[in-house]
């Protein structure tokens, strides 16, 4: 939530379903309406003696809540080795957001710096050039021009860091 | 060389009007629409908040000349930059109908497609100036699928859950429905929520409540950045220029949310989980492995 990675755990069931989270143990009660499959809709439950109700939505990955006129989203945090967050990491470059290609500036076996023009994509009108971060050279580049992309996708991928002169 | 004048903390004021092509054009008023992002309105109200007389009626004046000169056929918008000493000068004409458009149609209880219809169909303007009496005010606000807190980054998503506000003064003008994917193949822009109150500070207050019921969840959007907006001091009192998020930015980033709220949201996630739901309401030990026994 808000970027902050929170661990949410059952302590307890009796008396009444005990959850802690970030080291507090906070008391659960009348949350039946959340006991299905999926509930995509309003929810009432009760924590540490207060009764609130909210909406709830689960799409993909991402859980959306909606409580006292603010919406929150929540991610399942997964293995930070498998991020698609869209960070760039060393050997690769990756989508966040979703569009498609309107240009490919670099090819395979390239030598690149940083800030070189690697892709051009757009999505929703918002046209953006993504460059390289560091020296390193082009090994795949997985799109082409007008190809479609998920939030996520891998774009291009490095040999890996050039080895820079002692 | 081009040289352009530059104009400190413009007002974008623009004027609504109709022609039907024989020369005759009538103007329905103006509407302020100066809160934007990336360039872009997200905000816009008729009539436009401490703008002088004079200067409505030279505005308007101006657009009814230009179409008229022009012998526009159609509804159209003249856009103009006010300037903070009260000096316009024209921007563009819009030839169509454009987004904000209900708020127009709310204050002078007029349907703006349908005078475009009529027109086309050749049966010209349906009203004179005379006729036109503004009443009350409204504002609307671009409902998008997008961050405000990454750069107002365009989002993708699916409306799992939507509940649309309800109230005698509110307008939901949308395309989507319950279930629909929100992919990139389309502009950001989900809804229009339109409201109307006699005072433009009961229409400000009517559309805070508005956005606050309003439920659109599976994707993400602006709704709760606009309802800051839209409490924003400066913006209640009407002080607006083309830089207004810009300028504020600070002040209208998401508050920090209190513990215990984040704490109700993490549980009630945590239950769409299903090993969590499972351990949630499993029965307690010992009651599970209670069998029947007899000595």
């Amino acid at each position: 939530m808000s970027g902050r990675e929170m661990l949410v755990e059952i302590t307890g069931r009796r008396p009444q379903l005990a959850v802690r989270i970030d080291g507090i143990v906070h008391g659960v009660s009348d949350f039946q309406s959340l006991n299905a499959m999926s509930v995509d809709g309003a929810f009432e439950l009760t924590v540490d003696g207060t009764p609130y109700s909210g909406w709830r939505c689960v799409v993909g990955n991402d859980v959306y809540v909606r409580l006292g006129g603010r919406t929150f989203v929540l991610s399942r945090a997964i293995d930070a080795s498998a991020s698609v967050s869209g960070a760039n990491s060393q050997h690769e470059t990756r989508a966040d957001m979703p569009g498609v290609v309107v240009a490919v500036h670099c090819e395979a076996g390239q030598a690149v710096s940083r800030g070189d023009k690697l892709i051009t994509i757009e999505s929703m009108k918002l046209q953006a050039t993504l460059v390289a971060s560091h020296e390193a050279v082009v090994e795949t580049i997985h799109v082409s021009a007008e190809s479609a992309f998920e939030r996520g996708a891998l774009l291009v991928s490095f040999a890996g860091a050039r080895a820079t002169s002692p | 060389m081009y040289a352009e004048r530059y104009i400190e903390r413009p007002r974008h004021i623009e004027v609504q009007i109709l022609g039907d092509g024989g020369g005759n054009v009538v103007h329905l008023y103006e509407r302020e629409c100066s809160i934007q992002r990336r360039y872009q309105k997200i905000i816009e109200e008729s009539p436009a908040p401490n703008l002088a007389d004079e200067t409505r009626e030279a505005m308007c004046a101006a657009a009814v000349r230009l179409a008229s000169a022009a012998r526009y056929r159609n509804a159209g918008t003249i856009e103009f930059v006010l300037a903070p000493e009260g000096e316009f000068y024209f921007l563009e004409m819009n030839t169509r109908l454009q987004v904000e458009h209900p708020v127009t149609e709310q204050v002078l209880g007029i349907d703006l497609v349908r005078e475009q219809l009529r027109i086309g169909a050749g049966g010209g303007l349906s009203f004179t100036q005379g006729d036109l009496r503004p009443r009350g005010h409204a504002i609307e606000c671009r409902i998008c699928a997008e961050e405000p807190e990454q750069g107002f980054r365009p989002a993708t998503g699916r409306v799992g859950v939507l509940r649309i506000p309800r109230g005698a003064n509110v307008r939901f003008d949308a395309g989507i429905r319950a279930g629909q994917p929100v992919t990139p193949a389309f502009d950001s822009l989900l809804a229009k929520l339109v409201v109307w109150d006699p005072t433009r500070v009961g229409a400000a207050a009517t559309l805070e409540r508005a956005l606050t019921d309003l439920v659109i969840l599976g994707v993400p959007t602006n709704v709760d950045y606009l309802a800051r907006v839209i409490r924003h001091p400066e913006f209640l009192a009407g002080r607006l220029h083309t830089g207004f998020l810009t300028d504020h930015v600070a002040e209208l980033a998401a508050p920090d949310a209190s513990q215990e709220a984040e704490a109700v949201v993490a549980i009630a996630a945590a239950l769409a989980d299903a090993d969590f739901r499972r351990a949630a309401f499993a029965v307690p030990e010992p009651y599970a492995s209670i069998g029947k026994w007899c000595n």
